[in-house]
């Protein structure tokens, strides 16, 4: 069956609410079983995990069954190809970021590319990002040279795509075999846009938005005011620099006091390559789940369904992707699932709050952690 | 947050204006006279006899020790710190001409003597570690600046401002600052009128003080490791199953010579299937002994995820599970020899090895390597721990005592004083 054959999750993707979970909620349902089905159909790998937990299709009667389909831990694609499309059908290969040093390998087809795009597209629509004002980018990411097919990159390319781009600067660039923060280019590139009219997008990880100013801080650098209508998006979390992690108020605060963006323009967002929906946060800086998707917190032991206001694994179930079977995922990430409609944004849908990584906490240990023993005492830049 | 500036007591607000005399205060205090050991090992047995370890166990217990736990670590400082312990501790070490000369010939003499003044990065993964660190800077005879680890519950500067309170000769010794990792600034002053910076903790900590380090000053690292227990075919392991598993328990696993690996010497699928499961059964028996209770969030997430994805792995029959019915002890066989990690507490891994591909593999890791516990037949002791030691690996004891230490014992291949010291020469 090829993948433009999947009706069901054509049908969710045309849906226009984005956030009407209600509303979409028998077209998510049937998308998902028609999603487990195919890479059921199309991946022995797969088939044998199903089978392994004694799961079939009809154990999905309504949608509070969708935590029974089994959760593949996002670390197996770090060990293992899985592909439910033929290799002449991949249209994108992505890599994970790969904190400890592994990473996953994303197959996906054209079909889910378009889909991906048109999804992205709408959330930004709906959350206003879309504009037809030129604007200057700063992405907090790696330059592009051949070889590096990082996820990260191509979804930094792609986030200029929102509004025309007018110049476009790189804060990590290859020096020689190694990448290195190029803060002087930064600066600036930033100098540069203030004295422009014309609004800046910043995006990439936090811990390197709050490095960058902090430094320029204590350079003495004064205050720049860019253009009030400038965003700042971060993601990826503070990965290696959790040790000097701050709240997100203080980050905010930073940035309006060294660059002069309102807090309202700073958004956060989570995605991760084994997933592919993006979350980007509303204007109360909440990340909520999209029609696309449901999140399901499960328990830190049983790995059990804990619903709302208790921590556990991050999990995701999705019928994007159809060129591997990435329908149900439990990521490395600890969170805790609230109730949306108290979030007053407008949107109802559940929202997710990262809390950590499991295991990243080993205070109390001097034995070598797993980080250390896959880098092997290497330390170039994050990666 | 409170601060000791040259043994006395300070306040956060007065930390910048003693900041502002740290150089000048540590050069004067360089001319006193060489500090005698023994006035040091006086001053920490007086301590030790007169120390309320009561009150010590109820700040151990507050820090989230088990009973059992705090009691087994009261004992082992105070059999670590009799006066002959140190004693012997600073003759093995430093050797006999510790501030003394010897004639090399009629004109030329050696004597070893203090690198002058120690910065000490503490590291809060070990209690009372950054205090023990500042007692062997002072059985060197240096002038020690300690910056406390953030996680510790204040016992290192509880004892160290006790430790002058009994011998205040003490005081030009010792300082201890609670300042941030990420106060650069501070650490940069610090920093700047040491000999030599001693770091104790992870990659990542070392790194970032290698990056603020001149050239000029020294670095002591005292990194992570990892230790691993190594184990042959024959008689011997049935009833070293039973000290591997105290060890495990005890440790749970968290220093860096307690196991993460058990290597089976074999090819045999079979033979890692039933020593696990007989390693599994041991562990849960031994374990009673050793209740730990609930784990943090993030430490039973790692447990769960590691397990969940070699149940995942299981599936295509690389990976192999077996745990206890409560869900708190596993063991689990990776079939792909590897050093690895485990996330501890009562978790370990067992893979399989043929002895040609220990040394390679052990070579990815060098650096990182410290014990072995192994347990072999007699005849191959020998070769084997030859072959531990050539791949970097620098101790190899018995499963049950991989974390226990001897008096003077070499601290990843170094004794540790000597590290504090220097070797002068005079020539007339």
């Amino acid at each position: 069956m090829k993948d433009e054959m999947l009706q069901a999750r054509e049908s969710l993707f045309k849906y226009k609410k984005i956030y009407d979970h209600i509303g979409s909620e028998q077209l998510f349902l049937n998308a998902v079983k028609e999603s487990v089905s195919y890479h059921q159909l199309n991946n022995s790998i797969y088939q044998k995990i199903l089978d392994s937990k004694g799961f079939t299709i009809e154990d999905i009667k309504d949608i509070k069954d969708i935590d029974k389909i089994p959760s593949i831990p996002v670390d197996f694609y770090k060990t293992h190809e899985l592909m439910s499309i033929s290799p002449d059908e991949i249209e994108v290969h992505a890599t994970s970021s790969g904190t400890l040093g592994q990473k996953s390998q994303v197959f996906l087809s054209k079909r889910d590319i378009t889909l991906g795009t048109k999804m992205m597209m709408k959330s930004m629509w709906y959350h206003r990002f879309i504009s037809l004002i030129p604007t200057n980018y700063l992405l907090l990411g790696y330059e592009p040279k051949k070889g590096n097919d990082m996820g990260n990159v191509k979804v930094l390319l792609g986030m200029t795509k929102l509004a025309p781009a007018k110049e476009v600067v790189f804060a990590i660039r290859p020096l020689g075999d190694e990448y290195q923060i190029d803060y002087f280019g930064i600066i600036k590139a930033l100098k540069r846009f203030a004295k422009q009219p014309f609004p800046v997008r910043i995006f990439g990880f936090p811990g390197y938005l709050y490095m960058l100013l902090s430094t320029m801080k204590s350079m003495d650098i004064p205050p720049l005011g860019l253009n009030k209508k400038s965003i700042v998006f971060t993601g990826g979390g503070w990965k290696k620099m959790n040790n000097i992690a701050v709240t997100k108020e203080k980050l905010h605060a930073l940035i309006e006091e060294m660059l002069g963006i309102p807090a309202i323009n700073c958004r956060d967002f989570y995605s991760a390559v084994e997933h592919s929906v993006a979350y980007p946060e509303c204007k109360h800086h909440h990340m909520h789940v999209p029609i696309w998707s449901r999140v399901i917190i499960r328990d830190i032991k049983t790995l059990e369904n804990v619903g709302f206001n208790e921590p556990g694994f991050l999990s995701f179930v999705s019928p994007l992707v159809s060129g591997m079977p990435i329908t149900a995922v439990t990521m490395g990430d600890l969170a805790i699932l609230k109730d949306g409609s108290t979030c007053g944004c407008g949107i109802t849908t559940p929202y997710f709050e990262i809390l950590g990584r499991a295991g990243t906490c080993h205070r109390k240990s001097c034995a070598v952690t797993a980080s250390e023993l896959m880098e092997g005492g290497q330390h170039g830049a994050f990666i | 947050m409170e601060h000791l500036f040259r043994g006395k007591a300070i306040q956060d607000h007065e930390l910048h204006p003693y900041l502002s005399t740290l150089k000048e205060s540590i050069n004067t205090d360089l001319l006193l006279e060489p500090l005698d050991s023994s006035l040091v090992i006086h001053a920490i047995v007086h301590l030790l006899d007169q120390l309320d370890y009561d009150h010590l166990k109820d700040q151990l217990l507050a820090m989230g020790l088990f009973d059992w736990k705090a009691d087994d670590l009261i004992t082992t400082i105070r059999t670590a710190m009799t006066k002959e312990a140190l004693e012997t501790k600073i003759t093995r070490e430093l050797g006999t001409d510790f501030n003394r000369w010897t004639v090399i010939d009629d004109t030329i003499k050696e004597r070893r003597q203090p690198l002058g003044v120690l910065m000490h990065i503490g590291a809060g993964n070990v209690i009372a570690l950054s205090v023990l660190s500042v007692l062997e800077g002072c059985l060197s005879g240096n002038i020690n600046i300690l910056k406390l680890p953030s996680y510790e519950g204040g016992i290192s500067l509880m004892l160290l401002k006790e430790l002058v309170r009994i011998e205040p000769r003490l005081a030009p010794y010792i300082y201890v600052f609670d300042i941030s990792s990420t106060d650069i600034e501070t650490i940069r002053t610090l920093s700047e009128v040491a000999d030599a910076i001693i770091v104790w903790g992870s990659d990542e900590a070392i790194t970032g003080i290698r990056q603020i380090t001149p050239p000029t000053i020294q670095l002591i690292e005292w990194g992570h490791r990892l230790s691993f227990a190594y184990f042959t075919l024959g008689d011997h392991y049935q009833h070293e199953l039973e000290g591997l598993a105290k060890e495990i328990c005890i440790s749970n696993q968290l220093n860096c010579s307690s196991p993460q690996t058990v290597f089976l010497e074999t090819t045999d699928i079979e033979t890692v299937k039933s020593f696990s499961k007989e390693l599994l059964d041991t562990l849960i028996r031994v374990a009673q002994d050793y209740e730990i209770g609930e784990l943090d969030i993030p430490i039973q997430g790692e447990i769960t995820w590691t397990k969940e994805n070699v149940k995942t792995e299981a599936i295509l029959g690389q990976h192999y599970l077996y745990e206890s019915a409560d869900q708190r002890i596993c063991v689990m066989i990776d079939l792909k020899p590897e050093l690895r990690t485990s996330p501890k507490y009562r978790n370990i891994w067992v893979i399989p090895i043929q002895r040609t591909e220990l040394l390679p593999l052990l070579r990815e890791h060098k650096g990182h390597l410290q014990t072995v516990g192994l347990e072999c037949n007699d005849d191959e002791r020998d070769s084997l721990t030859q072959l531990l030691f050539t791949s970097g690996i620098n101790r190899v004891t018995t499963c049950e005592q991989m974390s226990l230490t001897y008096v003077g014992e070499p601290h990843d291949g170094k004794p540790t004083l000597a590290q504090y010291t220097r070797k002068v020469s005079m020539r007339k």
